[in-house]
């Protein structure tokens, strides 16, 4: 037995020796094929396989409030709302909030924003996690003055640090103010994403109140007590909603309610659906790759059929037989798992840099060993798979048969296995290629789309005034004022402005009242998105104003308050056209009316595939921001001088999340771009395999049927006749794996809904352009041998015999 | 006498070979009337076969002059050469040369799916043929399933279908026992004696004694033919 094997894989190593040419071929479709998939596979485990490193991580959930008909979906809970669910609520073992932020870390070289989360310090618990050095904040830190104490991440420890186990105990310089280090996570711990620190939560008291409950601003998380499924919680919830609607006028008649999501859904939920959707492609590639290698390895054995009836003759079983063969596909399929390993290594780098920050989760992604079993498993499954058809098929030659009619009989059961492989390859082909042109038509309406403002040309960066020297708004305000005239007076600067929140930066809804208008009974009105922006930021980003004027210098603090609204918000109150001149108050009724003077076009700022929302841009002079982002419109890169500028003005206010906004805008798209792509790489390869495959079984066909083209000829057939006469066997197998694949699509379209835009999952251009480019691709892979039997000496083939 | 069906002037065809060529055919000059009753003999690799590819217009690298039906081949385009082969010429095969994956009635319709006809009268023709030859109840099996002699037999009918001037046969009964050769031999002289031209090459006397005139090949020369 082992013996036989080690002479098989002697044997198997000669063979192949002898043949570069096919083994070459095979091994470099088997890696292609084995490596894409190790790829994806590898950021399918790390970003949905791999658990987070939390306790029982299926019991966590994540609370928000909802309410569909003012369009508000997965908002934040308010201060109230969070004490009213951890008292009422009665499936929670735990429940935290955190609030995400940013600090400026000083008294180094030079200042690091780092990612800071203010929160609860039930937040450990319920996710479950303890610390690797020092303990995490307790409950009696939670108040102001108390509260100056952080806990590092790993990640932070490591990297601004140097893992230095001293660090406990030490006090760090935080915008300003004092933290002791308390503690550090394990590795891994990082929720929410960006973390770099968490410190205690603690709002001033008169933050606390019942009048805060309109506050939303908290995000929530709850650990569901052992057994309680995420079905009961939500009941539970919608008890404790109707608890609170009729404790508080404030939530009107009904409408709000509590939407849980497990934590998984939460951080994984957008990309879940894509990563299984390019597993399973991915997955028809390494099925085309195998149909290749089959499709090498029988027609090789055609050539073998005579070694093997001497074999058989000699006394070789069928066992035997099919070993040997065997053991050359998995020679084959272990040469191409390695190549394919590089490839995966090399592929999955060059995955995670294509999807940049649009993938969470991102940093869980690496070749580990689940990534290496998956490779081995697959090398071993697609060996067996595509070596043991022919295995079994060449084995099988009927001895007698064999020695009889030489190797006819064999070759013509070969072609037709041969082609039932082409049609599947074709079929395969197909189906990516139809996932391919949605995608592709899905990204390049994405990017047709008028957003409403242009990108291009545009810099942008955070920045944000320490709050111990930046308290008044007056200091905000000239600081403002002075770093706009420096920067619009550079080189090259067109303009500049500020905002409290780029576009894609997120939401933030305020509640309004309108002079003269009060809600009627029933009546909703939609959350309005808020803004802040300094005069030029809505003209640096080349937005269009419909009506009015826009803000400038004139509305400063000590001017009447002056706000431009967009499109949709003055639609929906003033659809006469009639909004500029009216005013609006912010939910606070001590604040000032502010008069609408102009409307914008929509700017789509939640995602080039999200619709407009209602926004209001108030003038930054009459509401200062510690908190904002700078956009700079320059021709030429500005990033330096804007940073001297900075610095020039406050050495310890970094600039921070630097980007050009266009990136921004294409990362909001880009696990759309992603799919594209990849769809359209595996399209690809399994166009040029199934092309090569259909070329290659003709060729063979070809060769078996030159004495017949010999006949024809002549009989009398011209070449035009033999032509036609091969291109419809090579037009049969496309046509067939053409239909065989049309319908695979059909049914596996509706799969892609939810991932495409401003397309149909049955778009019948896309359907009907890829089964034209399809039978194109094939037809010219069949004109290429076909021609050779066109060049048929009728002689020379009637005479061999 | 009337115009030769076929006239060859100093064909010759050679194979180049290492440091020169090595020739196949010399000077071949023949005449051929229509109706004539032609054997080609001689000893193996003397040129038969290819003497009778040229004539079939299968083998076009040759020079010299040959005019067939009146056209003269040698100035002839490739295509109406074909052309002129669909119209005059008519191939039986040694090993029959039957397509395996086709009927019997579909290998008499080979030929005739290369020449302008409708369906129908493909079918009639195909008809015909089968009546012609007693074939029948055999038109539905495939060319494995019917006797040596019943394949030529086909052959002979597959080569006649396009009622071609010449039929060319080259040792048609070459792998037939002497009774089926008999059969074919008198196939050959019925259709001769019907207006057929025929050409064959055979090494069988007996079969040479069906033609009115015997060809002899040596080494690609033609020998001188004795005096009857
Ligand atoms: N492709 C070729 N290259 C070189 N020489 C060739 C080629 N084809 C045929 N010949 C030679 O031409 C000569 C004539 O061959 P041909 O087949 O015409 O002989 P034949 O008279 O039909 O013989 P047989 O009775 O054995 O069938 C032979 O010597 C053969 O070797
Ligand atoms: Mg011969």
């Amino acid at each position: 037995m082992l013996s036989s094997l080690n002479q098989d894989m002697r044997y198997a190593l000669r063979t192949l020796r002898g043949s570069p040419g096919f083994v070459l071929a095979a091994v470099l479709a088997l890696a292609l094929g084995i490596g894409a998939n190790s790829a994806v596979f590898s950021v399918v485990n790390g970003v949905l396989l791999t658990p987070p490193p939390f306790r029982e991580p299926e019991r966590l959930v994540h609370l928000s409030n909802d309410f569909a008909k003012a369009g508000i979906r997965l908002a934040p809970v308010s201060m109230p709302e969070y004490r009213d669910h951890q008292s009422l609520a009665r499936v929670f073992s735990s429940v935290a909030a955190y609030v995400q932020g940013d600090l400026t870390l000083t008294g180094r070289d030079t200042p690091v924003r780092l990612g800071a989360t203010s929160s609860t310090a039930s937040l450990f618990s319920t996710l479950g996690v303890t610390p690797a050095l020092g303990r995490t904040f307790t409950e009696a830190e939670e108040v102001p003055g108390r509260d100056k104490v952080v806990v590092l991440t790993q990640k932070a420890w490591r990297v601004y640090f140097a893992a230095d186990p001293a660090v406990l105990g030490r006090s760090l310089l935080l915008d300003g103010e004092s933290y002791t280090v308390v503690g550090v996570l394990p590795p891994g711990v990082a929720y929410p994403a960006d973390t770099d620190l968490y410190r205690p939560f603690a709002p001033p008291p008169e933050q606390t109140t019942e009048a805060q409950r309109g506050e939303r601003y908290l995000s929530m998380l709850g650990r569901l007590k052992p057994g309680v499924t995420l079905e009961a919680a939500r009941q539970d919830m919608t008890r404790v909603m109707a608890l609170m609607v009729a404790d508080h006028p404030k939530y009107g008649n009904g409408g709000w309610s509590i939407q849980l999501r497990s934590l998984e859904d939460l951080v994984v939920g957008d990309v879940r659906g894509t990563l299984w959707m390019l597993l399973g492609a991915v997955g028809f590639v390494l099925l085309v790759a195998c149909s290749s290698v089959a499709n090498l390895l029988l027609a090789r054995a055609a050539t073998r059929s005579r070694e093997v009836s001497i074999r058989a003759a000699l006394g070789a079983g069928r066992g035997r037989l099919v070993a040997q063969f065997l053991t050359e596909s998995l020679l084959l399929a272990a040469a191409g798992g390695v190549l394919g390993l590089l490839l995966a290594m090399w592929g999955t780098d060059a995955l995670l840099t294509l999807v940049g920050e649009s993938l969470p989760r991102a940093a869980e992604v690496k070749l580990d060993r689940w990534s290496l079993l998956f490779t081995g498993g697959m090398s071993l499954l697609t060996g067996l798979l595509f070596g043991l058809v022919p295995a079994l098929q060449s084995s099988r030659a009927d001895l007698s048969a064999a020695m009889r009619q030489g190797a006819k009989g064999t070759a013509e059961g070969a072609v037709k296995l041969r082609s039932g492989l082409v049609v599947a390859q074709m079929a395969l082909a197909l189906v990516l290629l139809v996932g391919a042109g949605l995608f592709a038509k899905s990204f390049l309406a994405l990017r047709s789309v008028d957003v409403g403002f242009t990108p291009e040309g545009v810099l942008t960066g955070q920045l944000s005034l320490p709050a111990t020297r930046y308290k008044e708004s007056e200091r905000q305000v000239a600081f403002h004022r002075e770093l706009l005239e420096r920067i619009q007076s550079l080189p090259g600067v067109e303009s500049a402005g500020l905002t409290n929140i780029l576009p894609l930066g997120g939401r933030l809804t305020r509640g309004f009242e309108i002079e003269g208008r009060t809600k009627g009974p029933g009546e909703v009105w939609p959350a309005v998105q808020f803004r802040t922006v300094s005069p030029d930021y809505l003209h640096t980003l080349r937005a269009t104003l419909r009506e009015g004027r826009m803000l400038d210098a004139r509305d400063d603090a000590a001017a009447p308050g002056a706000a431009i609204i967009n499109k949709s918000l003055a639609d929906f109150f003033w659809p006469r056209g009639d909004a500029v001149g009216k005013r609006l108050r912010l939910g606070n009724p001590a604040a000032a009316w502010t008069t609408v003077v102009g409307v914008v076009d929509d700017l789509r700022e939640w995602g080039v595939d999200q619709p407009a929302r209602p926004a209001m841009y108030y003038a930054l002079a009459q509401f200062p921001s510690a908190d904002l982002a700078l956009a700079v419109r320059a021709k030429d890169s500005v990033r330096a001088s804007v940073e001297a500028e900075l610095r020039a003005m406050d050495r310890d206010v970094p600039m921070f999340a630097v980007s050009p906004l266009s990136r921004l805008v294409d990362e909001s798209i880009g696990s759309r771009r992603l799919s594209a792509l990849l769809m359209g790489l595996f399209a690809g390869v399994s166009l040029v395999l199934a092309a090569l495959g259909i070329s290659g079984v003709i060729a063979y066909a070809v060769a078996q049927r030159t004495r017949e083209m010999g006949i024809r000829m002549a009989l009398g057939a011209e070449p035009g006749d033999v032509l036609r006469l091969v291109l419809g066997q090579g037009m049969r197998l496309a046509g067939l794996g053409v239909g065989v694949g049309l319908v695979l699509s059909l049914g596996l379209a509706r799969l892609l809904g939810s991932m495409l835009y401003g397309v149909t999952a049955y778009d019948p251009w896309t359907f009907v352009g890829v089964a034209a480019l399809l039978s194109g691709v094939a037809l010219f892979a069949t004109w290429l041998p076909a021609r050779r039997a066109t060049r048929v000496d009728p002689i020379i083939a009637l005479r061999a015999e | 006498m009337s115009e030769p069906l076929m006239r060859l002037r100093d064909v010759e065809k050679s194979y180049p070979l290492a440091g020169g060529r090595s020739w196949v055919l010399r000077r071949i000059h023949l005449d051929i009337q229509p109706g004539e009753f032609v054997t080609l003999m001689g000893p193996s690799g003397a040129g038969k076969s290819t003497l009778l590819s040229i004539l079939g217009l299968l083998d076009a690298e040759w020079t010299g002059e040959y005019w067939l039906d009146g056209k003269g081949v040698h100035s002839l385009k490739t295509k109406e050469r074909a052309e002129l082969a669909r119209r005059t010429i008519g191939f039986v095969f040694q090993q029959y040369h039957l397509l395996d994956t086709l009927t019997v009635a579909e290998n008499l319709e080979v030929p005739l799916s290369y020449r302008d006809l409708k369906r129908s009268e493909r079918e009639a023709l195909v008809g015909d043929m089968l009546d012609r030859f007693q074939l029948v109840g055999k038109k539905d099996l495939f060319p494995s399933q019917l006797s040596g002699g019943q394949q030529q037999l086909v052959g002979v009918a597959r080569a006649l279908i396009s009622n071609p001037k010449v039929l060319l046969a080259d040792e048609p009964t070459g792998n037939l026992h002497s009774g089926q050769a008999k059969q074919i031999m008198e196939v050959f002289q019925e259709l001769n004696r019907a207006g057929t031209t025929v050409v064959q090459v055979t090494h069988s006397d007996a079969n040479a004694a069906y033609g009115h005139r015997i060809i002899r090949l040596a080494d690609g020369w033609m020998q001188p033919t004795p005096a009857p």
